[in-house]
């Protein structure tokens, strides 16, 4: 009988941490103080004017079949709803669900998408969006902070209470973002 | 000629909407938002948390030369303040400092995880916490009642300890430091001498790292930490004529080897001293994330008075030893995009003890004969008291999202416990021969918290959050604790918060069971204290610059005071835990911040009145606050920092214990009652040093410009004869100076330059 339970109670940790979902509740920058930074971080971007006009959505990701990480995707779209403009230009937001990221560049170049906002969840796949999205024309945020050094162009994390912003700068130039360098002078700099 | 399709073009152009152009202060602005998580137990910006939150980070911490959370609390929050009595440093909060209450008016949290043990409430803001420095992330310090959220002992503030993500550190750190106290005469002046020179010292090393094992993501978090710390010398005023008594003879007292017989007072030098010995582990697998934490604090202290245990004089036996052991495995889970599920259990076990080193005197031959006639042996003993604690529960949590877009969220939750505690005492001679031993008392008890939170944002910048919860216990009727706090983000970047809150405190074993037969009975019928809070807050920014005023009024009921028992349950004068003050505060605080060029500064104030219906209120400032300026031009540089932190004068803690004369007439003190207003100020450098990488050096220098604190010491607490005025606590870093060497090595590739 003993054994049972003992297997039982490994089976029930297995389970607890087998998943790799996001987080219900795990520290990162609020969604609104997201949108706000990310509204005045865009300006810096030389190339930001010119590729919002013409590609003016916001695809906001979410991994796939994780209820957290679409939860954050949807909090994030509502406050991009809220404000409707980037960088006093005009915006709009779509949530997608993330599968792979040569999906996600479809998705965005359907919707003429020049900001992909990545959920928490999908950190993991930060390389392969570096990979494909190399090329592209727009920034890859990533909402968590996580997998900027991996490959996401931006990223907002939380350190010591205080949201701060990463940058991937060899990347951003692949997906022909050429930021200003007083912005690389007061965020968190990844060459 | 123009041509006439310019016109309507250039009138299309002019109407197009142009894109911003970059704003560095507004950015700037936003990268200085706070994010706190213990007022809502949600992530919010402070100007949405519905409390007075101050948040300090680690950086920040570092660079004021920080060195326990208490410092932190002076130097930092908005209404809190504590005061160090060469014991453990007691925490109040907008003008109310509840002394010799060890802690339990102000809830502790590690990551959420309560430190407050279950027999006496006690959680410590001094070394005794025991979470290294580098394993903190940030503090939030919230003033006020936190109970809706969090149960018993919120009732002055609350203070969580938010650790560091391993991923976020990816090093190893290790930090040795050292400071120098001079000795402390009977003026509390310093002395120019090296011997009697108090010394400190600290090691610590920290670990964190964040990686993937197969696919599940990992991150590890490890700290020990090892202080010792041995007090400077300090010189006592005499407090002379004290005699004991067998009711046919009186003698001088024996106040032991140190000590002239029936007099206590001279010099100290070995009887103030700190131990802390501390661990911290935590992991993070998937959804599930389990901690371990575990401490010893062992001090002395360096006087008799109300918040030491009694002793002989300078006696380094003489000591109070505290072993926590804390585990906490958490488990999160969203289950659909609108609703999350964590769950949590914890188990604490926890052991107070003190040994009082005592001396007296044994007597042979005729009792009837004189004193003089009386062959006196002196003979020491040791009283040892241990009280054993275990506590441990289990927390349900469920977070449901109405909309799924983060605007109509609700929190929901039940918190389970069980406790148990016991007492015991135990007199052995000078040899470990047993004298007499006993178990005072054994308790357990339990206790069941539903609570619920339901936070909406209405539109127009108007947010609300209503919180309530209801403490089940089994010896105390239920306790709610509700919260209605509105927040209006006004059009011109203002901020308008208004809260009214209440919160509450189980009385403790120790004030309800523990007794002793020379000056303490029980007292098992103790009921909950409670506060009722109201404040008013409004915070402008002004471009970088943010000026915040609170407002608040609380009143506190059915307040737990040690006083005289009643004559029918304790006619030889014993006394006891009563249920016997109402306290009403109000006041202001008023906090600005800002850059002024390559500096920062921020200073802030709290002006508060309080009165009791019982006795004069002792201990709590009308006035208090601190101010810092810092100039840092950024990492890998170095910078300075001048902090300083200002009480007004204020009561001592037996300002107004009355005595006897030898008619029996009642007198009091003949003055010295009020600690002068304190001023600590310091002035830190820190920066990299050349040399191997990833080294950094700190250098604090500072002080206190009074000489003496609030505590009064000695046996003489109370006047015995007129013209007599009690002898005070000088200030522990009367004058100091601290150095702190820190060096990390980094486990992954540099991440590239970071900000200010």
């Amino acid at each position: 009988m003993a054994w049972r339970w003992g297997r039982v109670w490994a089976m029930a940790l297995g389970i607890a941490v087998a998943t790799r979902e996001a987080a219900a509740d795990e520290a990162w920058v609020p969604a609104a103080l997201q949108v706000e930074l990310l509204d005045k971080l865009v300006p810096y971007d030389r190339n930001f004017a010119a590729r919002a006009h013409a590609n003016p959505m916001v695809l906001v990701a979410y991994r796939d079949r994780d209820a957290g990480s679409e939860h954050a995707a949807r909090q994030l779209a509502a406050a991009l709803a809220g404000r409707r403009t980037l960088g006093d230009l005009p915006c709009e937001a779509k949530v997608v669900g993330f599968t792979s990221a040569e999906a996600l560049r479809a998705e965005a170049t359907k919707e003429r998408a020049g900001v992909a906002l990545l959920a928490p969840g999908i950190e993991s796949s930060a390389a392969e969006v570096a990979r494909v999205f190399t090329g592209w024309n727009g920034l890859t945020v990533s909402a968590s902070g996580l997998g900027v050094d991996e490959g996401f162009t931006v990223g907002f994390v939380l350190e010591q209470g205080r949201p701060r912003i990463r940058v991937n700068v060899a990347q951003s130039r692949r997906q022909n973002v050429d930021f200003r360098s007083e912005l690389l002078r007061i965020v968190r700099v990844t060459p | 000629m123009t041509p006439r399709w310019i016109i309507p073009c250039l009138v299309l152009f002019a109407a197009a909407p142009r894109a911003a152009e970059p704003n560095p202060d507004a950015l700037e602005r936003l990268l200085e938002e706070k994010v706190v998580s213990s007022a809502s137990q949600a992530a919010e910006t402070l100007a949405d948390a519905p409390a007075t939150v101050t948040v300090v980070g680690r950086t920040e911490l570092w660079a004021l030369g920080i060195r326990s959370i208490d410092e932190a609390v002076n130097f930092f929050s908005v209404g809190l303040f504590s005061q160090n009595g060469l014991a453990s440093p007691e925490t109040g909060s907008r003008g109310v400092l509840l002394s010799a209450d060890f802690g339990n008016h102000v809830l502790v949290l590690v990551d959420g995880h309560t430190m407050n043990e279950a027999w006496d409430g006690t959680a410590y803001v001094g070394p005794g916490l025991g979470i290294p420095l580098e394993a903190i992330d940030h503090l939030e310090l919230i003033t006020g009642p936190g109970s809706v959220l969090y149960g018993s002992y919120a009732m002055l503030g609350v203070v969580n300890v938010v650790t560091r993500a391993g991923r976020e550190l990816r090093a190893v750190t290790a930090t040795a430091s050292g400071a120098l106290n001079p000795p402390l005469d009977e003026h509390g002046a310093p002395g120019l001498r090296l011997s009697g020179l108090g010394r400190a010292g600290r090691v610590s090393v920290t670990w964190g790292d964040g990686f993937e094992l197969g696919s599940l993501p990992v991150d590890v978090l490890a700290s020990l930490e090892l202080l010792r710390h041995h007090g400077q010398d300090l010189d006592w005023r005499p407090q002379p004529g004290f005699t004991d008594t067998d009711g046919t003879a009186s003698w001088p007292t024996n106040f032991g080897p140190n000590a002239t017989p029936g007099t206590w007072g001279g010099r100290v030098s070995r009887s103030w001293y700190t131990e802390e010995t501390a661990g911290l582990l935590r992991v993070r697998v998937g959804d599930l994330e389990a901690m371990v934490h575990a401490a010893m604090y062992r001090r002395g202290a360096p006087y008799f008075g109300n918040l030491t245990i009694a002793s002989a004089f300078d006696a380094p036996e003489s000591h109070e030893q505290d072993l926590w052991l804390d585990l906490d495995l958490r488990w999160r889970k969203a289950l659909s995009p609108r609703a999350a599920l964590s769950l949590r259990g914890y188990l604490d076990a926890y052991e107070y003890s003190n040994q009082a080193r005592s001396w007296s005197w044994s007597t042979d031959g005729d009792p009837a004969l004189t004193p003089a006639g009386v062959n006196l042996a002196s003979f020491g003993f040791d009283d040892a008291y241990r009280a054993p604690v275990r506590w441990g529960g289990a927390e349900a949590q469920a977070r449901v999202d109405w909309l799924g877009d983060g605007r109509f969220e609700l929190l929901a939750g039940v918190d389970a416990r069980l406790s148990e505690y016991s007492s015991h005492r135990r007199l052995t001679d000078l040899d470990g021969h047993l004298l007499g031993a006993y178990q005072q008392y054994q308790h357990s008890g339990w206790s069941v918290a539903p609570y619920v939170q339901q936070r909406a944002l209405l539109g127009h910048g108007v947010s609300l959050n209503l919180g309530l919860r209801l403490d089940l216990h089994d010896a105390f009727a239920p306790q709610p604790s509700p919260r209605a706090a509105l927040i209006w983000a006004t059009p011109w970047n203002g901020r308008l918060r208004a809260v009214a809150t209440t919160a509450f405190r189980v009385p403790t074993g120790y004030e309800r069971f523990d007794s002793n037969s020379s000056w303490l009975i029980s007292n098992p019928g103790l009921r909950p204290e409670r506060v009722a809070s109201v404040e008013l807050a409004y915070e402008q920014r002004l471009g970088r610059h943010a000026i915040a005023l609170v407002g608040f009024a609380s009143q506190f009921r059915d307040l737990i005071r040690f006083g005289p028992a009643p004559l029918d349950l304790a006619p030889d004068g014993r006394q006891w835990y009563a249920n016997s003050s109402e306290l009403f505060s109000y006041g202001a605080s008023l906090r600005v911040d800002g850059p002024l060029g390559p500096l920062r500064y921020v200073a802030t104030v709290t002006a508060s009145s309080t009165s009791q219906s019982d006795a004069p209120v002792v201990m709590s400032p009308a006035w208090f606050g601190n101010a810092r300026l810092l100039w840092s031009p950024g990492e890998a540089r170095w910078s300075l920092a001048l902090a300083s932190f200002f009480m007004s004068a204020r009561p001592v803690d037996q300002a107004f214990a009355t005595g006897a004369d030898a008619s029996g007439d009642s007198i009091s003190w003949a003055g010295g009652t009020t600690a002068p207003a304190q001023v600590d100020l310091r002035a830190v450098v820190t920066g990299p040093l050349p040399g191997p990488k990833g080294l950094t050096v700190r250098l604090t220098a500072g002080g206190s410009v009074n000489a003496w604190g609030p505590y009064v010491v000695g046996p003489l607490l109370a006047p015995t004869e007129a013209g007599q005025v009690p002898q005070l606590t000088p200030m522990p870093d009367r004058l100091f100076v601290h150095a702190a060497m820190a060096w990390t090595l980094e486990l992954a590739p540099a991440r590239g330059s970071t900000p200010p």
